[in-house]
């Protein structure tokens, strides 16, 4: 009884101050955290926004420094392929596409994204194809004995092929031959007398052409020019040499044989330009092709066969038989001085159009020069 | 017996109680006050971070896509930068033909990237001619002005935008968009905008204004602030780190954003007053010429 009652006595406040304690300092406590964490989520979001924004531009960069000659120079206007990657630090990742505009150009779009949180940005790049520069200023450049008969024609004047769509103007007439030495030229049979050449000069006779001439591009040289080459083949004889289609009516890049569709550039490889290296003497029979051709050895035509582009041979130039056909233009270094000869119905002229795509076929990507740069949204 | 009974408090422990509570809520009083007064600080602080994190993005986001070397910075002072500020970036789907009030095209309409849809009466133009395919050094932008903008369709039937656009005598008129331009070129259109620090009623503020095709100006435009009586200030610097000694040279600019509170608080240093925060950065402009 005494001790109900000692129990009904006892009054304090204690407990409510203790809760009143807990309640003022979890007040100041949440208040300080909730500035802290606002403060912090803020500057977490611009770090996350300059990350993803960081991952696109080495996309962008990335990209270009690294252009991918053999599948993005073989684009279509408006066809894409992706990209993908992740910045070094690991800090972001990016995706995108390069997209084909025309001939010459091309927009890198890339999406960057923070590695954590959901922070993109997107930007993009205008970006333009960096041909190598040939010295090409006769319809056939070379050197040492030249036996021309028959029905060759060598026209330096500039011409479109049939049906190039987006060709520059034209150029003025170049010459017919460019050789060191004019004596090392035999015309023959309907040649003779230099007949069967058109230019301005027909010949020039320039003793300053040196290996510089055929095997020095500019920004590379030949073993550049090799690195490009998006078809390697061994020296050999070849023949029907055209565009093949894949099952989905694309064009087969990958195909040996399939040097691009020179007389139908609408065609799916009409745009189609590839760098192809022979590595050997090569013997091309019938067919056609286009893009930059490169041969290690000496290089024959016979019985039909048409290149649009530029020719780079380091040996000797033989073509014989009928309808052999060059649009472009073609260096013929004749590194061993054995004779050239142009005997049948062979044409060589000059396409300022042909020699443009060529150079562009293995040229790398670079920003335009200025305001290639760009915010996409 | 039933006084005796009766239980109460006396005068002192009244007196002691009160006293003691006295103590008590002027305790919890001071540390409610406390809090509020942290808290709004924190506000305050946090208003002017955000303010000036923002300035700074929106200042790189209309900087750094300029070609200085090409007449984007049109004028360029320690407080204020008049630019051509990039609206949106095109492609054409057709190559350009001349016709009435200029030259005429189609741009893909899934290739236009920008804040907002290309805009006859406010935006001029830049056109992408390339001269020769295989040169990069005879490359150029040509300038001019939107004349009209409509529907369409690119010849690929995919949706279009027609735009006939007037080329300017400098870029060597109409007949300069009819060699080198083709369908794939590139095109951008801009306004001239006007970033400054603004006073308004004695608060200063990051403002803009924009001009239409015909040169009229809007009125300025606050976009953050407040910030202090030296709150924007620009510093503009040429491709070796130098001071640029004239606007076309100018490949990056430094920004300095000071920001003030809205609201004065109490300041951690003791006293009342505006929380002050800043931001430093430089802005290298990224569409300068090249070699």
């Amino acid at each position: 009884m005494r001790l109900t009652r000692r129990k009904e006595d006892e009054r304090g406040i204690a407990l409510l101050l203790t809760i009143l304690g807990i309640v003022v300092i979890g007040a100041l406590m949440s208040g300080f955290f909730m500035s802290a964490m606002l403060e912090n989520r803020a500057g977490q979001n611009s770090r996350r926004v300059e990350q993803a924004f960081a991952a696109a531009e080495f996309g962008v960069t990335e990209t270009i420094a690294s252009w991918n000659v053999g599948t993005w120079n073989a684009l279509t206007p408006n066809q894409t392929d992706s990209i993908g990657g992740t910045s070094p630090n690991g800090s972001g990742t990016y995706t995108g596409q390069v997209r084909r505009l025309n001939n010459e150009m091309f927009l890198v779009d890339v999406t960057g994204q923070s590695a954590v949180g959901q922070a993109r940005q997107r930007i993009g790049a205008f970006v333009k194809l960096r041909s190598l520069l040939f010295d090409i200023s006769a319809v056939l450049t070379t050197r040492g004995p030249s036996t021309f008969s028959g029905n060759a024609a060598l026209d330096g004047t500039d011409r479109v092929p049939a049906a190039w769509p987006g060709c520059p103007p034209l150029e003025g007439t170049k010459s017919g031959i460019r050789i060191p030495d004019a004596n090392d030229l035999d015309f023959k049979g309907g040649c003779a007398g230099a007949a069967c050449v058109t230019g301005s000069p027909k010949v020039d006779e320039d003793a300053s052409l040196g290996d510089d001439t055929f095997f020095d591009y500019g920004d590379g040289d030949w073993a550049t020019l090799v690195s490009l080459a998006t078809k390697r083949l061994p020296g050999g004889n070849y023949q029907n040499i055209g565009p093949v289609l894949d099952g989905g009516g694309g064009c087969a890049i990958n195909q040996q044989k399939n040097w691009g569709d020179p007389l139908n550039p609408a065609a799916a490889c009409g745009s189609f330009l590839p760098v192809v290296y022979i590595n050997g003497d090569a013997s091309l029979n019938t067919g056609a092709g286009q893009g930059l051709l490169l041969v290690d050895g000496d290089l024959s035509v016979q019985g039909g066969f048409e290149f649009y582009g530029i020719v780079v041979v380091r040996g000797s130039l033989k073509a014989a038989g009928n309808g052999n056909k060059f649009n472009g233009g073609v260096l013929a270094a004749n590194v061993q001085l054995n004779d050239n000869s142009l005997i049948g119905t062979v044409d060589l002229a000059f396409s300022s159009c042909a020699v443009a795509r060529a150079q562009q076929a293995g040229a790398a990507g670079s920003p335009l020069r200025s305001r290639g740069w760009t915010q996409l949204f | 017996m039933h006084t005796l009974n009766r239980r109460g408090f006396t005068l002192i422990e009244l007196l002691v109680v009160m006293g003691l509570l006295a103590v008590i809520l002027s305790a919890v009083y001071q540390s409610i006050g406390s809090t509020q007064r942290l808290t709004g600080t924190q506000v305050q602080r946090l208003h002017v971070q955000q303010n000036t994190r923002a300035a700074a993005l929106y200042l790189s986001y209309a900087l750094r896509e300029l070609d200085a070397s090409d007449g984007d910075l049109r004028s360029a002072s320690a407080t204020s930068v008049r630019v051509r500020s990039m609206r949106w970036a095109g492609v054409l789907c057709t190559d350009p033909q001349a016709t009435v009030g200029g030259v005429g095209f189609m741009l893909r309409d899934s290739l236009i990237f920008g804040v907002r849809a290309p805009n006859s009466t406010l935006d001029s133009i830049l056109l992408f001619r390339d001269g020769d395919p295989t040169s990069r050094l005879d490359d150029r932008w040509l300038v001019g002005g939107l004349q009209s903008v409509a529907n369409g369709n690119c010849p690929d039937g995919a949706p279009g935008t027609v735009i006939i656009t007037s080329i300017s005598a400098a870029s060597g008129g109409a007949d300069s968009a009819l060699v080198g331009i083709t369908a794939g070129s590139p095109m951008r259109g801009f306004q001239l905008e006007e970033i400054s620090l603004w006073d308004d009623a004695g608060e200063r503020w990051l403002a803009r204004r924009s001009a239409d095709r015909g040169g009229t100006w809007t009125a300025m435009e606050k976009l953050v602030g407040p910030l202090t009586a030296n709150g924007l200030q620009f510093a503009y610097f040429d491709s070796t780190g130098a001071a640029a000694t004239s606007v076309d040279e100018v490949a990056s600019v430094g920004l300095v954003v000071r920001g003030r509170s809205p609201e004065p608080a109490h300041l951690t240093s003791g006293g009342i007053g505006y929380v002050h925060d800043s931001v430093i950065t430089r802005v290298t402009l990224r569409n300068n010429q090249g070699f």
